[in-house]
């Protein structure tokens, strides 16, 4: 979708994307169509539960597939500059090879969840960071090692010479982190896919990794995929955010509309689920029950179930795209009704107060 | 907080040291002279970031370390020291634990009614198979499951249903303390409110007590009375949750407080300080400890 006319270009365009899974006890549609734009860099947030499709789309983007994965439908568009000019074309139909070759790890790069399982235990990082940088941008040995100490300077690493000599036990958490982050901007990509970087980190440690990751950002005018399932998180990074529920986006906007005007129930749930410092609430919020199977296709609203809002007509028919601004989309019948479906009290009550603590 | 009065307390701990000698020259102190106490039907957070020895002191609470130094009392009942079989019996009794990942402490082979009652089992809690079953529905039902899903594998659950395993596991003996650790770490945002919640209503009901080791300071102010914030095996600041939510003293607990991520695209951008003890000349080990006001303690 156009977000106005001042947004940069377009750098990858996600269309109707499918993917299901062939598992022991049928078809899982872990993504049922989804779409979203990535534009050049802004940091767009993708949010959800287990289950919601997120890190299964985000993956696909970076060429990762498990063997009983498929894409039935949908596709990527990457648009790049080639001999100056601009071309606009579908990775999906890339071959293997090409994708390897051009695209993975050099301009697509991905920082994982648990920097512990993206490491290889046994290779030193010297080995794993200098491996990306030998290969796609054809440095000596020699080279490719200075690079990588540059590199892990930058990602605020204090002995780099040390660092690139140890292996990933030697390290904490929040270092292996940094040496993930270092790996992935090794080669300069354009798009940065970050899955969920800082859930298994400490809150100070988040903070840090969180302040690396826009500063890097900045620095490259890297176009970043931020993964979470923490809203908290999502404020203070993204640019615009995409609420995802069973394998389908419910809500999106800049954080703007889905902080301050969020119209989807479930997004209300999301946002009342996290603890607030500043409200002295003595129960939290939660959204009932579990996300669906989906082993079956659901009949109407994925979230019917869930949602104590829901209309009859949530249960027969899927919800249509409602547009409410240039920048804020919603899939909800509410939105149909008559009389608008005012959100929860509490929820009105803590934005105001938000509100009030903005600057 | 007094640590003499006993009475109202179900847990008083002092001077707990933890040690683990790595090798002949070289000893961790994780845990080093440690004194809290936690009052009936209360929940005591114990916050800090990994390294700094909280999960150590539910470890060695419940006996899972032998404590190098220091006295544990649990109702009263000193139970550091030795291991014998009647104070093994009177501690689990009591105290139970419930752990970060629900799928790695639950065993994959065992159905979830012989996870659930593998504390009845031990302490031979039943005269007959069908008491040993109600006792397990009932419980199941407690945390919000259903009977026919006893018969069920943990796999078959998801992470939220698993930790509600966990809690079951944990309540079945009817314990006077629960040691939480980390326990809603590994869960979604959504989920972890609910696992809160539910944690708390059984608190409401049963009158238990919870020590609740966290790293997340918002979610510990939705559930703790009570609040010691731990940095490298000692207490920093420890107080009622207003003392530390609302007046921090420490510069680390401050340094705690300013990194939690605001869900306010508009706030104003928190600068992350970073902490570093060294630089501000901070020796805990020659601290002492400051009392603000009755329940206030700092470290300086």
């Amino acid at each position: 979708m156009e977000r106005g006319k001042d947004t940069q270009p377009a750098v990858l365009q996600v269309e109707n994307l499918r993917i299901s899974f062939q598992t022991t006890a049928g078809k899982l549609r872990a993504v049922r169509g989804v779409d979203f734009t990535l534009h050049k860099g802004e940091t767009l947030a993708i949010v959800g539960e287990s289950g919601s499709g997120k890190s299964v789309s985000a993956r696909a983007i970076a060429g990762m597939m498990s063997e009983n994965e498929k894409i039935e439908e949908g596709s990527i568009l990457y648009t790049y500059e080639k001999d100056g000019s601009t071309v606009t074309e579908d990775i999906l139909k890339f071959s293997r090879k090409r994708r390897a070759k051009e695209l993975y790890g050099k301009k697509i790069a991905m920082v994982f969840q648990d920097p512990m399982t993206a490491l290889n235990p046994l290779l030193t990082i010297e080995t794993q960071l200098t491996e990306g940088i030998r290969k796609h941008l054809s440095l000596s040995k020699k080279e490719a090692y200075q690079r990588g100490l540059e590199l892990l300077a930058e990602v605020g690493i204090t002995e780099p010479a040390l660092c690139m000599k140890q292996y990933p036990y030697q390290l904490s958490g929040g270092m292996r982190q940094r040496v993930v982050i270092a790996i992935a901007i090794s080669c300069h990509p354009e798009i940065l896919i970050c899955d969920e970087p800082t859930t298994a980190l400490d809150v100070t440690v988040q903070a840090k990794i969180l302040e690396l990751i826009k500063s890097m950002q900045k620095k490259y005018n890297l176009s970043v995929i931020f993964i979470t399932h923490d809203l908290g998180v999502v404020a203070g990074i993204a640019d615009y955010i995409n609420v995802m529920y069973a394998g389908k986006v419910v809500e999106r906007g800049t954080p703007d509309d889905i902080f301050f005007h969020p119209r989807h129930p479930y997004t209300w749930g999301l946002m009342l689920a996290v603890p607030d410092m500043n409200t002295a609430d003595d129960r939290l919020y939660t959204i009932p029950g579990a996300p669906p199977s989906l082993l079956e296709e659901p009949v109407g609203e994925a979230f019917a179930p869930r949602n104590p809002y829901a209309l009859p007509i949530d249960f027969e028919k899927e919800a249509p795209l409602c547009r409410l601004s240039e920048t804020h989309e919603v899939y909800s019948w509410l939105e149909q009704e008559e009389k608008k479906t005012e959100m929860p009290e509490a929820l009105r009550k803590r934005i105001a107060k938000m509100l009030e603590n903005a600057v | 907080m007094s640590t003499e009065k006993t009475k109202d307390d179900v847990l008083v701990v002092k001077n707990l040291k933890q040690y683990f000698q790595v090798d002949k020259k070289h000893t961790v102190k994780a845990v080093d002279d440690v004194s809290f106490s936690i009052k009936r039907g209360s929940t005591f957070a114990l916050v800090g970031e990994s390294g700094s020895g909280k999960s150590t002191i539910g470890k060695s609470l419940i006996r899972l370390y032998d404590p190098t130094e220091g006295s544990i009392l649990l109702d009263g009942t000193e139970i550091a020291g030795p291991m014998t079989k009647e104070k093994k019996r009177f501690l689990t009794g009591r105290m139970q634990m419930i752990f970060q990942d629900p799928m790695s402490s639950l065993n994959p082979r065992r159905k979830v009614l012989d996870i659930v009652a593998e504390g009845l089992d031990a302490a031979h809690l039943y005269h007959s198979a069908a008491e040993r079953r109600e006792k397990v529905y009932d419980i199941l039902e407690k945390v919000g499951l259903s009977k026919e899903q006893a018969e069920r594998y943990p796999h078959m659950f998801s992470g939220g249903q698993r930790q509600r395993i966990g809690i079951a596991r944990a309540m079945i003996m009817e314990p006077e303390l629960i040691i939480a650790d980390e326990c809603i770490s590994a869960l979604d945002v959504s989920t972890q409110a609910q696992v809160v919640n539910l944690m708390r209503e059984i608190q409401e009901e049963r009158g238990l007590a919870y020590l609740f080791i966290a790293h997340d300071l918002a979610m510990a102010k939705y559930i703790a009375d009570y609040v010691g914030v731990i940095h490298l095996g000692h207490f920093v600041e420890m107080g009622t949750k207003e003392d530390i939510f609302e007046h921090p003293m420490h510069p680390y607990t401050k340094s705690l407080l300013a990194a939690v991520p605001e869900p306010n695209p508009r706030s104003k951008n928190k600068v992350v300080e970073t902490y570093d003890k060294d630089a501000l000349g901070i020796d805990y080990e020659k601290g002492t400890k400051k009392y603000v006001s009755d329940t206030h303690m700092v470290l300086i």
